[in-house]
């Protein structure tokens, strides 16, 4: 197999060639992002921590008791995106006083479709490997020599570290090496949006997005999709009603009282609610340890900032239930809230990555050899 | 080489667990096809060669850490009869033995690499059969895919009848008579497609009546007789007029006429059994199974062979295997004698273990006082010097064995019948 990673040895030796290479030992390291940035993000994309009102047309009751609509009933859910990112720590640059880490990354992201037989395939994918620095450390000329050695090198994109970073922002990191690593990661969910908002769909073929959803999607009009969030914000109080029949509860309280089948009722993000979401449990509570496992948070796009029809929401969260078979129980913690093909969908994703031994050997700083 | 017909039922899957090596190789199968063990299979390699390789096992793989997993994943046991709403992914891997490549590479199949159901040459090819002679192919039986491909599976004659080997193992479960059936097969196979009248077949009947009724006719179905045509052959009886059964003396024979036979009514056949006069030169098999770590029962052994063969006049009164059980030099009065230097107590061992042969129901054919065959057979074994000559009646042994000491004797008595010609 030819090194994969040949491309970017001109990248690399303009680096070597114009600045100072502290080079990590043993070549690359794996940067480990430890926060769950799903529950991070929502918070940010959600705004106000706290509800005041429902956003459906049936609001009578705080949850509605649900049947499962398996997909031999009714096929509801035909694709599902998904995206994974691993970074590497090369070496850090040097160059006039400053520094800088110089990162890979490997990002992907895959949307797959589910055929009537329950047969999954692939229905598009994207893969990109990023080198990333942190732009304000390296000189004018280095940076526009490093874009001209990885410009036009399909599959390959030079990152900043420092901008178009939603994810390190949002979570106040100053550290380049994170930084970097999160950046991958929020080129990850550029590629899950893409896939998400280009990839052509049948009308009524629903799509899954994995985690919450972005801005972009306030005034999405096209082929329905949902996102489904594993993990969530754990901040959120609903004061809902005025009067005596005033009700105010916090998430753990809202979904404590959430039974096997049941969804609660939707609520708007923000005060305008074009984006509308709801909780559903998708497993009984008796087998797992915390009340809020078992339960995922949707959220759907609602441009026209009505109020959501309540069969439409039933006939999604039926949709959803049914998704509970089958899990990767033992091959991921969150499996209880996990959706299968959304698993599938990170699996095509991963399997397309190169190994960490043929990154350590296909990335290689290429140092002059001092002559004897 | 390359397959271009067919579709390719799946590639060549190598993992850092589980490598492919030159003796083995796995594959995963598209999704819905099917193959069964011993289907032969081609897989695209290096210098646009295959490799071909037997189906062992097929294993179905998930991503399924445990059955827990999918415990769980039917509503913890709860849901039993719906189908999941996403199939599990899973995979059906192949493993099949290498048996060669069509250019002597021996090295391990590679991943990815494509993987074809073998066709009728390419079956010829996997098992050498392509370098037999035609003249030399004996049809062994019909391989038969669960692709619905059919290949002959050949034999080389220089290899079963000589002159490189003269050997056919044939394996299976006992009691199912398939191992018999086949052998039969095979050798109706060699006597239709080869010099047959320079070949002499001997069978041992070692179970009930099963080889007596090789001449008679077999009603066959329009299936049957579909798959002897494929292979080449006819699907005949054993020519009546060349099966010659050799039943044993039994304990009415003298008074009935009737041998030692669980066949009712027995098939025409000639009686045999063993006098002591014409069976003392090996006599040693008789006792071949017996432990003798002394050395003693080869010693008595040894003495009445070269006795009764030598004409020695302590042993001219012993004519019959009577004889020899009761009178001297071995016994007086009931009372089993010194020999020689050979001690009482050894030869009334010796004497204890050939009554307990000699008086077996099941072995009248050694009270006879005269070889049968041997008398009797002369004039039409010079006019039919090559023949199929058919031993047996009872079960002489345990299930499917041929009790070696049957086996010795009629090995004497055939020879005896082929004047010496007969190679055992």
């Amino acid at each position: 197999m030819p090194n994969p990673f040949q491309p970017l040895q001109k990248a690399l030796r303009t680096l070597v060639e114009n600045a100072e290479i502290l080079p990590a030992t043993g070549q690359a390291v794996t940067d480990m992002v430890t926060p769950d940035i799903e529950e991070i993000y929502d918070r940010h994309t959600t705004g106000e921590a706290t509800i005041h009102t429902v956003w459906e047309t049936d609001a009578r009751s705080l949850y509605r008791t649900i049947q499962p609509i398996p997909r031999s009933q009714e096929h509801g859910f035909r694709y599902f995106v998904d995206g994974s990112a691993r970074t590497y720590f090369i070496g850090t640059l040097l160059e006039q006083g400053r520094s800088t880490p110089v990162q890979i990354s490997q990002v992907g992201a895959a949307m797959v479709k589910r055929e009537d037989d329950g047969r999954i395939q692939v229905a598009a994918s994207r893969h990109t490997i990023l080198l990333t620095l942190e732009k304000s450390q390296v000189s004018e000329e280095l940076w526009q020599a490093l874009e001209e050695a990885i410009r036009g090198i399909p599959g390959y994109d030079l990152c900043d570290s420092a901008t178009n970073n939603t994810y390190a922002d949002i979570m106040g990191l100053h550290e380049p090496r994170p930084r970097g690593a999160h950046r991958a990661n929020w080129y990850m969910r550029q590629l899950e949006v893409e896939l998400a908002l280009t990839v052509p769909r049948e009308e009524n073929a629903w799509l899954v997005v994995d985690g919450s959803l972005g801005n972009e999607f306030e005034n999405w009009r096209g082929a329905p999709l949902i996102g489904v969030a594993k993990t969530f914000r754990r901040d959120t109080q609903f004061e809902l009603g005025t009067g005596p029949r005033a009700k105010k509860l916090n998430l753990f309280t809202l979904l404590k009282d959430l039974q096997e089948n049941q969804r609660t009722i939707v609520f708007p993000r923000g005060s305008e609610g074009k984006i509308v979401f709801w909780y559903v449990r998708i497993r009984p509570q008796k087998a797992l340890d915390y009340p809020l496992m078992g339960v995922v948070k949707v959220e759907m796009p609602n441009p026209d900032r009505e109020p959501v029809d309540s069969a439409l929401v039933d006939r999604i969260s039926g949709w959803l239930i049914a998704e509970r078979t089958v899990t990767p129980y033992g091959r991921d913690g969150r499996w209880h809230v996990h959706l299968y093909p959304i698993y599938i969908a990170e699996r095509v994703i991963r399997a397309r990555f190169y190994s960490e031994e043929v990154l350590r050997s296909g990335v290689r700083w290429p140092f002059q050899v001092a002559s004897p | 080489m390359k397959n271009q017909k067919q579709q390719p039922i799946g590639r060549g899957s190598a993992t850092e667990r589980d490598p492919n090596t030159a003796e083995k190789f796995k594959f995963w199968l598209r999704p819905g096809q099917m193959v069964n063990p011993f289907d032969i299979v081609a897989a695209e390699h290096f210098d646009g060669s295959m490799t071909y390789g037997l189906v062992t096992n097929i294993q179905h793989i998930t991503d399924a850490g445990g059955h827990l997993a999918n415990f769980i994943s039917n509503d913890f046991g709860e849901e039993v009869e719906a189908e999941p709403q996403t199939p599990r992914q899973g995979a059906n891997i192949a493993e099949a033995a290498v048996l060669s490549n069509s250019a002597d590479i021996y090295m391990p199949v590679q991943n990815e690499a494509r993987v074809y159901f073998a066709d009728e040459d390419k079956i010829h090819e996997a098992l050498g059969i392509d370098g037999i002679p035609k003249e030399r192919r004996v049809p062994a039986g019909l391989i038969q895919m669960s692709n619905g491909t059919q290949a002959v599976a050949y034999l080389d004659r220089d290899f079963v009848l000589g002159p490189e080997a003269g050997h056919v193992n044939i394996s299976g479960i006992s009691g199912l008579a398939t191992k018999t059936s086949y052998a039969m097969f095979l050798i109706q196979s060699i006597l239709q497609t080869g010099p047959a009248e320079e070949i002499a077949v001997i069978l041992l009947n070692v179970k009930y009546d099963d080889l007596l009724r090789i001449h008679e006719p077999r009603d066959l179905t329009e299936e049957e007789r579909a798959l002897w045509e494929q292979l080449g052959l006819r699907p005949e009886p054993w020519p009546q007029d060349r099966v010659h059964y050799l039943l044993p003396w039994g304990k009415q024979t003298r008074v009935t006429g009737r041998p030692n036979t669980f066949a009712d009514p027995p098939p025409p056949h000639k009686v045999y059994a063993y006098a002591l006069r014409e069976s003392a030169s090996k006599l040693d098999l008789l006792f071949s199974d017996i432990p003798d770590s002394s050395g003693t029962l080869a010693s008595i052994i040894g003495e009445i062979m070269s006795g009764i063969t030598g004409n020695e006049a302590a042993w001219r009164a012993v004519q019959t295997w009577d004889d020899l059980l009761t009178k001297p030099p071995l016994v007086q009065q009931g009372i089993p004698q010194k020999f020689r230097n050979i001690h009482a107590s050894s030869v009334g061992r010796f004497l204890r273990l050939l009554r307990r042969i000699v008086k077996n129901p099941a072995n009248w054919h050694l009270r006879a006082s005269t070889f049968h065959p041997y008398d009797n057979d002369r004039a039409g074994n010079q006019q039919h010097p090559r023949r199929s000559y058919l031993c047996g009646g009872h079960r002489p042994a345990g299930p499917g064995g041929t009790d070696p000491r049957l086996w010795g004797c009629f090995a004497h008595g055939l020879r005896s019948l082929f004047r010496g010609n007969l190679a055992l």
